[in-house]
């Protein structure tokens, strides 16, 4: 019996020591390319799957434009943008390039219509000439960043926009989403016992806006335009005044 | 001592998963006077410890039960937040209520059902260990030490990084009968 405690000892120290940890987590998986611009474009995605293990999402190629733009299947088993289906316009050693707002379109199940595809292709160009002009290029990277913010500083604009949510004391359904150029910050979190997310910014300081500063989302599958207006009207990318 | 009179299948696994059971659904009992979380989540599953449906399992906040074994919720930072199952099921609270959370809870209760058959100092040596090993290998549920989780909590793969790879079930049970004959 001694023995048998023992073991147990051992094998929760060793689980202890192991390097699965998601802050060690690196994505080393092919397509790393696509990893970036999943991880800056939607909202929610964490980058690995939890299980006994963190283990790489699953991407997939799919097929490339004779102007060398590739589309990729991505999933990491959310309940948003389970399935989703990317467009890369370009990538590099370095850098990878995209379509803002309009690069990927998501789905519950791996069933993305022959319509739906054909009309995320057109406006992807798809096999049209590479336009420079409208990409958005990220510099590649194979890891989440760190978030700029504290979970104490997220937490009283958390409790605003879910109030009675159960989990305010824990920070695992909090999600640090995209900043842009001027330090604004895009966080996601999952309502616990309700069927929605939302998407919080906050200022460079860590303020927040809590009348615009959010959004509610019900649908997890077509929230693009809803999220570009809620960007646009909280002028995201736009220098701070 | 541990064995059956053939000496083919370990009756330390079943002793040691009815007693985890037994235990933690005293616990959750005792814990449920004071505590409005536990008690919530055993109203959840009608206290029945033989619930079936993963979602309640997922949707609880400290503990539940599923098919019989007992579950403990938390952020596991021991374990570097990973789920395991040591006849009790220990799932990491941010687990959620997609079919991915469902097919984690169906697999942990498939490590819960090898430990019936194997017992315990063989489910540690020959599934405990291997899996804390394979922890990065990207056909993980095809591992045989993993597979026949997944066959018995009928889980499809369809949900995970990469599907089952052809005949790993085959090799899982094959594993499970080498094990058994040790």
């Amino acid at each position: 019996m001694k023995k048998i405690v023992l073991f147990i000892c051992l094998v929760i120290f060793s689980l202890s020591l192991s390097g699965c940890k998601p802050d060690s987590y690196i994505y080393d998986g092919d397509y790393p390319e696509v990893y970036s611009v999943v991880l800056n474009t939607i909202p929610g995605a964490e980058g690995y799957m939890l299980s006994e293990c963190y283990q790489d999402p699953r991407i997939e190629f799919i097929e490339e434009d004779q102007f060398g733009r590739k589309m990729y299947l991505y999933y990491e088993g959310k309940s948003i943008s389970t399935y989703s289906l990317i467009i890369v316009q370009y990538s590099d050693a370095v850098e990878t390039c995209y379509y803002l707002n309009r690069n990927f379109i998501s789905s519950n199940e791996n069933n993305f219509t022959e319509s739906n595809i054909n009309s995320f292709k057109a406006e992807n160009d798809w096999n049209c000439e590479i336009n420079n002009d409208e990409f958005t290029c990220i510099p590649i990277s194979t890891l989440k960043g760190p978030s700029p913010l504290t979970y104490e500083q997220i937490k009283p604009f958390y409790e605003e926009i879910f109030p009675g949510d159960e989990h305010f004391s824990d920070d695992r359904w909090i999600e640090y989403f995209v900043s842009d150029e001027y330090g604004r910050i895009m966080f996601t979190v999952e309502a616990r016992f309700e069927s929605k997310w939302a998407i919080m910014m906050f200022f460079p300081d860590g303020t927040y806006d809590s009348e615009n500063g959010f959004l509610i989302l019900t649908d997890f599958y077509t929230y693009q335009n809803q999220l570009k207006e809620f960007e646009e009207s909280n002028n995201w990318n736009e220098p701070l005044e | 001592m541990f064995t059956d009179p053939s000496g083919q299948i370990s009756i330390s696994g079943l002793l040691w998963n009815a007693t985890t059971s037994i235990l933690g659904y005293i616990v959750a009992a005792v814990m449920s006077i004071w505590d409005q979380d536990v008690r919530d989540d055993m109203n959840k599953i009608g206290w029945n410890p033989f619930n079936s449906d993963e979602s309640l399992v997922l949707n609880s906040t400290k503990v539940s039960f599923y098919k019989g074994q007992f579950v403990i919720k938390s952020n596991f930072t021991l374990t570097s937040h990973r789920s395991f199952s040591f006849g009790i099921m220990f799932l990491v609270s941010s687990m959620k209520d997609t079919p991915y959370g469902r097919d984690v809870v169906k697999h942990e209760w498939g490590h819960f059902v090898q430990l019936s058959f194997v017992g315990v100092p063989k489910f540690l040596i020959f599934y405990g260990v291997p899996s804390m090993l394979s922890g990065n290998n990207p056909n993980y549920f095809s591992l045989p030490w993993e597979r026949s989780a997944d066959l018995f909590g009928g889980v499809s793969g369809s949900n995970w990084t990469n599907p089952h790879t052809p005949n790993s079930g085959f090799f899982s049970i094959l594993y499970l009968l080498g094990v058994l004959a040790i």
